[in-house]
């Protein structure tokens, strides 16, 4: 049992270091605010969410479980809202997403 | 395990500090200091359970929660100007 | 052993680079957002370094309280900023020099964690001893603050209390008063 809880840690950890790493490259690499704001919501959902998944098997059942299952609520919650805000506030300051013209539509 | 994850975490703040410090416009850079932040979050919660010391993730909540209200506010201040109210 | 070393190293790394980019900041906004990634790196340096107090203090008044704090004095600036063309050669020689002797002086300083250097010596081992047996709290500062030292943090709570409410008296009576000065006027304008 414990080799497979750590067996499970391992994979879950696998994945939110590949998340959060796929995410820091797109707000490397992708071109304009808008695309960047997908790779910033990689690095809160995928990355958090892994991580505190992979904790929680290591931690069993205690008080810690809930502190970091409330970790992960509360990014999961705030993450949506911050990109909103975000992509809002830039398209209101008047700048278009880089790429095919569809500036005209929005 | 946890050093992996750690390290992972490390080059992925790096990566983001990169964009903190080349980005062009203000929007690229809240957006990298809040990513900035959820990284640190990670880290704080990751490096308790490394250190053997969980009872650190109270730091980590606080953090979560400072984090967020910390863009909202820069992003309430670049919408309008000033913390007063709704005028646009 | 050798991996909290790798860690802090990584740690202070970032923060100096943080530090360099802000050397070479030019807007406000950028300044304020550096400040914030800076307070947010050196609250996992705290907890690195077992400050669990400090790094709550860092978290909620460097991240939080300071960051929205520059952002409303902010607000009050002009929008364009203008260039600084001054010779900057005087500060950054002072600085430096200031570094300089502050680390010249650290060498002085007994090693981190020594249980003979003096600071350990006088009165400490009284309160870590006490502190479980006297009081009952297993977090040594917060018994020192609050039950070794109760009367200090107890003024120290009075003090701020008392400021704020002085600050929003203040505020208050100012509004007030400035609204009763306008309807004066608009009196008088109508009376005439």
């Amino acid at each position: 049992m414990d080799l497979f809880t750590d067996l499970l840690t391992g994979l879950f950890f696998f994945l939110g270091s590949l998340s959060i790493i796929i995410g820091a490259c797109g707000l490397i690499k992708l071109p304009d605010v808008f695309s960047r704001i997908h790779a910033a919501g990689m690095i809160d959902t995928g990355g958090t969410a892994f991580f505190v998944l992979g904790m929680i098997m290591q931690s069993g059942w205690s008080l810690i479980t809930v502190k970091l299952l409330l970790i992960g609520i509360f990014i999961f919650f705030t993450s949506p809202v911050t990109s909103h805000v975000t992509a809002n506030l830039a398209r209101e300051k008047g700048m278009v997403p880089e790429g095919k013209k569809i500036g005209k539509l929005l | 395990m946890f050093l992996a994850a750690l390290t992972a975490c490390a080059i992925s703040a790096l990566l983001v500090l990169a964009r903190i410090v080349l980005g062009k416009t203000t929007f690229d850079r809240v957006l990298a200091v809040n990513s900035l932040g959820t990284i640190i979050v990670i880290g704080i919660a990751l490096h308790g359970f490394y250190a053997n010391r969980p009872e650190f993730l109270d730091i980590a909540i606080v953090y979560a929660l400072i984090n967020f209200i910390g863009t909202v506010a820069i992003l309430k201040l670049f919408s309008t100007g000033s913390f007063k109210g709704n005028k646009k | 052993m050798i991996s909290e070393l790798i860690i802090n190293a990584f740690l202070v790394s970032i923060m100096l680079a943080i530090a360099i980019a802000l050397l070479k900041a030019r807007t406000v906004i950028y300044t304020v957002l550096l400040t914030s990634a800076y307070s947010l790196v050196a609250a996992l340096m705290f907890i690195t370094l077992d400050a669990v107090d400090v790094a709550f203090t860092e978290a909620s008044v460097g991240a939080g309280i300071s960051t929205i704090l520059f952002l409303a004095a902010m607000a009050f600036l002009p929008k364009k900023e203008e260039k600084n063309v001054t010779n900057q050669a005087f500060p950054a020689l002072l600085c430096l020099t200031l570094g300089g002797v502050l680390i010249w002086c650290s060498f002085d300083l007994p090693e981190i964690g020594l249980a003979t250097s003096p600071i350990h010596q006088h009165i400490v081992p009284e309160y870590i001893l006490g502190s479980r047996d006297d009081i009952g709290i297993p977090n040594i500062v917060t018994s020192v603050l609050a039950s070794y030292r109760g009367y200090d943090t107890f003024g120290e709570t009075i003090v701020v209390f008392t400021a704020g409410i002085a600050v929003l008296a203040i505020l208050k009576n100012n509004k007030t008063s400035l609204k009763k000065i306008k309807s004066q006027k608009k009196v008088a304008e109508n009376g005439q």
